[in-house]
This record gives C-alpha cells, structure tokens and sequence, in this order.
C-alpha cells in the first residue's frame, strides 16, 4: 500500500497535511500519536470511508482513493477490527464472521472449512451460536477478527481494538494478536494510542502528531532514538530540564549523533537529531526509570534535592528539583528522605536533547 | 459514495419540497395571489396581513387560537410534570393506569375525544340529565373550560416527554455538585433541573403546537358553541361561499408565524447546548412507596383523573352510542344505532374500505420515504442535511388544514390536466396528502431507531463486501424492525382518524370514516355518530392489532425465534 502526499480537511482546519507511506506486503504498522493528531483519520481514508482533499492512496499498484475517485468500501479488498468491535447485535457469531463469505456466493463446504479454520485459530470453539451481547469482551474481540480475517484480505485495518478491554485482557490479547498476524504474514495497519500495544505488534511504528509523521522506524529504534520531543514524551521519555549546548567534541563514541549540553556548569553528553549551534538553548528529555540516583558526583549526572518519594509497589518514584528549578522523577529501590541530595545520572544514549523553540 | 450521498439527498430533498414545502408556500401566497391567478397578483395585497386586528372574525380566530394554545400549554405543562413526578417517584396502585390513559389519549383522534364531551357536557348532556351536575355546559363552553378540555386531551403529549426525562438521575452529575459545596436544592436547581429544561421546552412546544393546529376539536366544539378559531376559520375560507382565498393565505400565516415562534422560542431556550447525560454515571430513578394515606390518596386521585380525562368522553360515546334520542335526558336504551351502522353497507363499509386504503397506501409511501429521509439524516453526509431536517420539522408543525389547503392550490391548477397530473378530485390527492402527514412521525421513529446503530455495523457489512441494497436489507431492517413497525402502525393509525385533511381533500362519492363519523354528527345523528365511531374504531384497531402481530410474527419466523 502506498499513500501519496495525503492530505484532510475539516472546514479550514488541516487534519493531515501531506502523508507520505510505504506500507509492504505482510508488514505490521502501527500507527501511535496523540489525541487529535489524525490517526483515525488517516485509518478511516484507507478504508474509504471518508474522502481525501488531496493526494492518492494505492494498494496493489490500484488507486484507491483521490480527490475524484473513491473506490467504494466494499470493492476494496480490505477488512477492519472496529474500536467497538461493530458486530451485529442480530446476527450469532458464526453469522457475523460468515456474512463475507455469504456476500461473496462462497459455496458451503468451503465456507465451512474457512469457518472451521478461524474457529479453531482463535479459539471460538462452543462460542459460535452464541449472539454478540451473550459474549464477553475478549470473546467479542476474537469473532471481530475471525470475520476480518475471514475473507483473506489484503489488508486488515485495526482502529484501537484495544481499548475497550480490561487492561489484563488488553496485555494478553495485544500478544495473541501479534502472534496471529505474524504467523499469518497478513498486512497489518494498526491506530493506536497505546505505546505498548504499538510495541508489542508492530514491525514499523509510525508516530503522527498534528497532522504529519513524525518518525516511521522499527520499534526499538523509535524507543532507543525519539526524533521529535513528541515522539519522545509519547514514548515515556516525560522528564525534561533545560540546557544549552557547549563547544567543543562529545565525549561520547558516538560524536556525530551526540552533542554536549551545558546544565550548571556541568557537562551533559546527550543524544541529538538536529544540527545545533554553540549557546542554543535546548530541552533534555529521558525516562524516570533510565534515571540513577547516586550520592557521589560522576560523569553525566545532574546534582538535585529530593522533594518526596512515593511508594509504587517494589521501588520508589522519586521526585528531584535540580539547582536552576527543574523537577523531574526518577525511580530508586529504596525510600529517599526529602531535602537529601545527590546525582541524577543518565546515560548519553538515554538522553535526548532538542531545540528549545521559545514560545 | 459522496456523489451517491448527494443524489439521495437531492431527490429526498426535492420529494419534500413537492410534498411539504410547496403546498405550504401556496397558501402563504393566497395572501398577494388569490386563487394563484396571476391577473390577481398584488403586492399591496400585504397590507391584508394587518387586517387579522381590524376584522372582528379574523381578530377572535386569531385571538382564541393564541389565547386557548397558551392557556392549554401553560396548564398542560403544569398538570403533565405534577403527573410524571408522581408516577416517577411513587409506588401506588393504579399507577399504570395513568400511563394507560396517556397513551390512549394520545391514540384517539380530538374530533372524537371533543364528541365525546360534547355529549357529557351539553345542556341535556350526561353531567346535566344522568348526574344532576349544573353548569358543567356553561363552563365546558366557555374559554377557561375550553382550555380544561384541551388541557386532559393534550397534556399526554408534555406527560410522556416529561416522564422519559425524570426516570433518570444524573447521580454523578449531582454528586459533584454537592462535592463542591451545593446544597440539595441547589445542586437540584443548579444541575439536574436545567438538564430537564429541553424535555419541558419539548412537552411545552408539541403542546402548543397541537391545540393552535387543532382542527378536529374546534370543527366539534362549533357545533354547539361558538369559539372560531384558525385551523376552523380558515377551512370555512376555502369550503364555504364565497370562497376567500385571501382570508385563507393571512390567518394560514398568522397560523405558521405563531408556530414558528413557539418552535424558536424552545430553539432559544435550549440555545446549542446538548445534554446528553445519558451515560454510567446516571441511574434510573427507582420509585418509593409512600405511607399508606399517601398512597390511598395518590391510588384514589389517580383513578379520579382517569376517569375525567378518559373515562368521560369514551364513556360519554358509548352511552351515546346506545341512546335511542338525540338528548340523553330522554335516553331509552337501544342497539338501532349499531344496527343502522352495519346495516347501511354502502356509506359505512365503503368509507372504512377508503379509509384503510388510504392509511394503507400512506403507511407503505410513507414508510419507504421516511426511511429514507432517516437513512440520509442519520448516516449520509449531504451538505443539505440541516434543511431535510427543517423541512421534517415544518411538515410535522404545518396543520392539516393548512397541507389540505395548499394541496387543492397546487394540484388544482388548469395547466396539470394536459400533463393528466390534475390531481384534484380524484383519490390520488388524498393519497399524497396523507403520505405527506405521515412522513414526520414515521421520519422521528426512524430516526431515533437509527441513532441506536452505530455507523460502524454498516460500515462493517461494506468491509464484508455488501454492496448497499444487502447492507440495508441485512443489517438496518433486521435492526430497525421494532421502530419499523412502530413507524407503520403510527402512520397507518394516524391516517386512518386524519380529519382534517380527509375532510378537505375528499373527492365526491369517497367518502372516509372520520367523514363520515363527522358527517353524522354535524348532522345531529349523536348516536349513530357514537355507534359509528364505536364500530370504525374496533375495527381499525382490530386491524391494526392484527397487522402489529403479522408483522412480528414474520419477523420471528425469520429470524427463527
């Protein structure tokens, strides 16, 4: 599937503002941003289901949809897990997963064994006559994908099928869902909100944010190098002091992706995505638990004052004000008594810097 | 699909013009065009428009009709809320019998309900001859006693909205509120009664909007005592000699004006705030039972009320219909009447026969327009949307006399009979008219069903590969069919007992029930009038009783039940 400078408007307001993606056969994408950012938006175009103001979406080499042409939802050759899962009240779960293969004149036999198949791949057994409201939500979750999967098409489309379910059923099914498509090499196109639910199915993550892409990378590249300070804070990455950058080599291995940051008098390697200048003022981001308390001064730490500790079930989030009055949390085994001081020390590849944009 | 979104909504929106619109702004042009005849056409014709506070006939239909809608709304709105309070609140005997009365009272047609009070209330009336009751008629036929009439037949129509939207709590709503400090008075006043505002602006509004348009009533109520007012004055302009075009097109505005009013006033006082509050933090409100005086009270004022507001005037037809004399006060049991009824094959059958077609037709038109209109508003995204949806709503507002009127106007035009599209006079007009009152109901029915399925279901049948036609007929019926039949039952209902439109528009020799109960009453022929409305209406809803069962029962069987 190819998207080609895909853009969305709502009256005057720009939803997306020029999408450009590759998406290759069997390939899972997960699509991450925040609120608003326009990943439903973007999901519902592919389907068909709403038009675009510019731009063309292929698949196969086929376009699908343009500013004059919108191939109907229906002749697409794709499939969708809704967010509440859109089953038919009316219909028992065998109805609901065979209804594709009905409209397409499948004989009976066949249907039956495709049937069969999905029954047993995601484990429907003695749930089939059973109508939607008699199912619980993980069940309702499975016969969603047996009926999208049921049609073998080239692309499932799954629009947040998570979020509905309880957070341990979310974990387990998010596994068995990577596990499924993997294991059937399906085209995955997969909106989320949820970092670790991008993480644990995805092959590519694509991280939106206003409207455009912000970083396309595998998983652990998003996670290790976040691009943007939106793809860092949507990726954990929440603690944030301010710095600015100082002349001279990184003192890391690394020196042509790293740079050094000058935070009270003291030199901080970090890891940076842009070309920076002596003195530009820049923001520090990196994750509590990617943090270290230490009591004695060593290289790449921040000396701070704690302000509270809180117990959080096997360690504790300790929150830290630096000098210049920065707050931050970091995560340390054992209690730590307010006004104690010490060294906030983070990694070079763990800490991320990028530009200060006033205002 | 955006191209097919707006060719549906196009021809949707062309239907109600032709069907609503068009009628409506003929009888608003009487007024600078009388009769549509160009050689008539004359601006300073306008100046009629003030003449409704200059002409003593104009000015009391004018002035009874705003003063009789005001007085039944603001005592209808009173009576309904005390009325769904207590039923929400409290556990009591005979408390379903109040919804009962509700319902039933909203079913019967006003010509009938206005027969039946006539009959109780007249000089040698039942109050008068059987109870010993003095100047029951002089109250009844007068203004403030007009209003208490209109006040039981009307107020089941604020009671039913007003009850949905207090047997639900905003509990968490509340609950924030007193977490913040309020009193329960306050919160109450603060939170959960402004939250009710739109259900009163509702009940307030269909109240006003039903008895100013009412035309069954007073064409009933002017038989013996005269109260002019504009649906009936109106019909006089155009049925009676000479025939007034002008007075029709003014008063007909005067009519729609005060509607339109009554509907922007309820639009202001709801401004574009939505409440819906509908979600898990809300809880049905779970009746109590009071102690026991209270409840004898509550039990014994209820079966009190049922019986004034039902129980007079269908209580009031049936002695009627086995009166031997026009005046009950020389009341000698007899079954004439029915047998008269029955009997006279020709007039009876025939105009039950009509009047069925008819509601048959109308049901079946007005079903497959409505579900379209439905469909669009609900899940197509045609630009014009917001005007179909005015459009629905100026077709349920406009009265019957007024969409009578304006079909005789528009399709009693010379030119249609060389296209063989001059519709007057024949039974087609009928048809159409009653198409045309049933659409707005059936639409309201089917679009809330709709709002109860998620575009998602269909748009998950497409993904499927159903094409739209199997999406509709696999998916939206099997889900609408409760609504459906609700729909069919209430245009197929409410077409049979339409008055006011059956009594404009029907050609000679096709004479409807409604007519011809009318007809026989106007007549002075109480008690076959009574026998026939007797007899039409077990039948009817005999009919529809039959129809409710043969269309679930194919439902069921379908669906293996």
């Amino acid at each position: 599937m190819e998207l080609k400078d895909v853009k969305k408007n709502y009256g005057k307001k720009e939803i997306l503002k020029g999408i450009n993606l590759t998406v290759q056969e069997g390939e899972i994408i997960s699509v991450l941003g925040p609120s608003g950012c326009g990943k439903s938006t973007l999901l519902n175009i592919i389907a068909g289901i709403l038009p675009l103001n510019a731009g063309q979406v292929f698949v196969r080499g086929k376009e699908m949809s343009s500013p004059h042409k919108v191939v109907p939802i229906e002749q697409r050759d794709m499939n969708m897990v809704f967010q509440d899962f859109a089953l038919w009240p009316h219909m028992k779960a065998r109805d609901n997963i065979i209804y594709g293969l009905k409209v397409r004149k499948t004989d009976k036999a066949q249907m039956q064994e495709k049937l069969h198949e999905v029954e047993t791949l995601l484990h429907l057994e003695g749930l089939l006559d059973q109508y939607p409201a008699e199912l619980s939500g993980g069940q309702q979750q499975r016969v969603a994908i047996a009926r999208a999967l049921i049609t073998n098409p080239s692309i499932i489309l799954l629009d947040e099928p998570l979020c509905n379910l309880d957070v341990q059923l979310r974990i387990e099914m998010r596994t068995e869902m990577a596990q499924l498509f993997r294991q059937l090499k399906t085209t995955v196109f997969h909106v989320t909100h949820d970092p670790s639910e991008a993480f644990a199915m995805a092959d590519r993550i694509i991280v939106m944010n206003q409207g455009v892409i912000d970083q396309i990378a595998t998983p652990a590249e998003c996670y290790e190098s976040p691009r943007t300070i939106t793809v860092a804070g949507l990726l954990g990455a929440g603690n944030c002091v301010h710095g600015a950058v100082m002349e001279g080599p990184a003192e890391a291995d690394n020196a042509e992706t790293h740079t050094v940051v000058s935070m009270q008098n003291r030199k901080l390697v970090c890891k940076s995505f842009q070309n920076v200048k002596k003195g530009q003022k820049m923001l520090l981001k990196f994750r509590p638990e990617e943090c270290i308390f230490v009591e004695k001064e060593c290289k790449n730490a921040i000396p701070v004052r704690v302000v509270m500790s809180s117990f959080e079930g096997g360690q504790y989030r300790v929150k830290v004000e630096t000098d210049g009055g920065d707050t931050f949390c970091l995560l340390h085994p054992t209690f730590l008594k307010e006004q104690q001081t010490g060294y906030a020390q983070i990694l070079p590849e763990r800490l991320y810097a990028y530009e200060e944009i006033s205002g | 699909m955006k191209s097919k979104d707006n060719a549906a909504g196009i021809g949707i929106l062309g239907l109600l013009i032709l069907l609503v619109l068009l009628p409506l702004v003929t009888v608003l042009f009487q007024v600078i065009c009388p009769g549509l005849s160009l050689d008539k056409f004359n601006v300073s014709n306008l100046a009629l428009v003030l003449d409704v506070f200059k002409r003593p006939l104009w000015k009391k239909a004018f002035l009874n009709s705003f003063f009789l809608s005001c007085g039944t709304t603001v005592l209808g709105l009173i009576l309904a809320a005390i009325l769904a309070h207590i039923r929400v609140n409290y556990k009591f005997v005979g408390a379903k019998l109040l919804d009962f009365t509700a319902w039933v009272l909203m079913i019967i047609p006003s010509f009938i309900l206005a027969q039946g009070w006539v009959y109780f209330s007249s000089g040698n009336g039942i109050a008068s001859a059987w109870l010993g009751i003095k100047g029951v008629g002089s109250f009844v036929f007068s203004y403030w006693g007009l209003v208490c009439v209109m006040v039981l037949c009307k107020f089941p129509l604020a009671y039913v909205t007003i009850k949905t939207s207090m047997e639900w709590y905003p509990s968490r709503l509340m609950h924030a509120a007193r977490m913040n400090g309020a009193s329960a008075f306050r919160a109450w006043k603060n939170v959960q009664l402004p939250l009710c505002i739109p259900a009163y602006c509702s009940a307030a509004m269909l109240i006003f909007m039903d008895t100013v348009g009412d035309y069954g009533m007073s064409s009933t109520i002017t038989a013996v005592y005269s109260f002019p007012t504009l649906p009936y004055t109106i019909y006089s302009a155009i049925c009676s000699s000479p025939v007034r075009f002008d007075m029709a097109g003014v008063l007909s505005l005067y009519l729609m004006v005060m509607i339109v009013i009554a509907m922007a006033v309820q639009y202001g006082a709801m401004g574009k705030k939505k409440f819906d509050f509908l979600d898990n933090g809300t809880e049905r409100v779970m009746a109590v039972s009071p102690k026991k005086p209270v409840q004898v009270l509550l039990t014994t004022g209820t079966v009190l009320f049922c019986l004034i507001a039902l129980g007079i005037p269908v209580g009031s037809e049936l002695i009627m219909s086995f009166s031997g004399s026009v005046s009950v006060q020389k009341f000698t049991f007899t079954l004439d009447n029915y047998k008269e009824v029955l009997s006279s094959a020709g007039s009876m059958v025939s105009g039950i026969k009509h009047s069925l077609g008819l509601a048959g037709i109308s049901a079946v038109f007005g079903i497959l327009i409505g579900f379209c209109v439905a469909y669009v508003l609900t899940y197509s995204r045609f630009k014009l949307k917001k005007l179909i949806d005015m459009l629905t709503l100026v077709a349920m507002a406009v009265p019957g006399v007024v969409l009578g009127i304006g079909y005789i106007f528009v399709w009693n035009q010379k030119w249609l009979t060389k296209v063989g599209l001059h519709l007057y006079g024949t039974p087609s007009i009928l048809v159409l008219a009653s198409v045309a009152a049933a659409i707005p109901m059936i639409n309201r029915v089917l679009v809330g069903g709709m709002a109860k399925i998620p575009g998602s279901l269909l748009t998950a049948a497409q993904m499927q590969g159903a094409g739209f036609f199997r999406k509709i007929r696999t998916i939206l019926l099997p889900l609408l069919h409760n609504s459906s039949v609700s729909a069919v039952l209430a245009a197929f209902g409410g077409s049979v007992f339409n008055l006011a439109i059956t009594t404009i528009l029907y050609p000679p020799n096709y004479s409807t029930l409604p007519v011809y109960i009318s007809d026989s009453y106007n007549d002075l022929k109480f008690g076959y009038a009574a026998a026939a409305t007797m007899v039409g209406g077990a039948f009817i809803v005999g009919i529809m009783m039959l129809l409710e069962v043969v269309l679930n029962a194919g439902y069921r069987k379908k669906q293996g039940h």
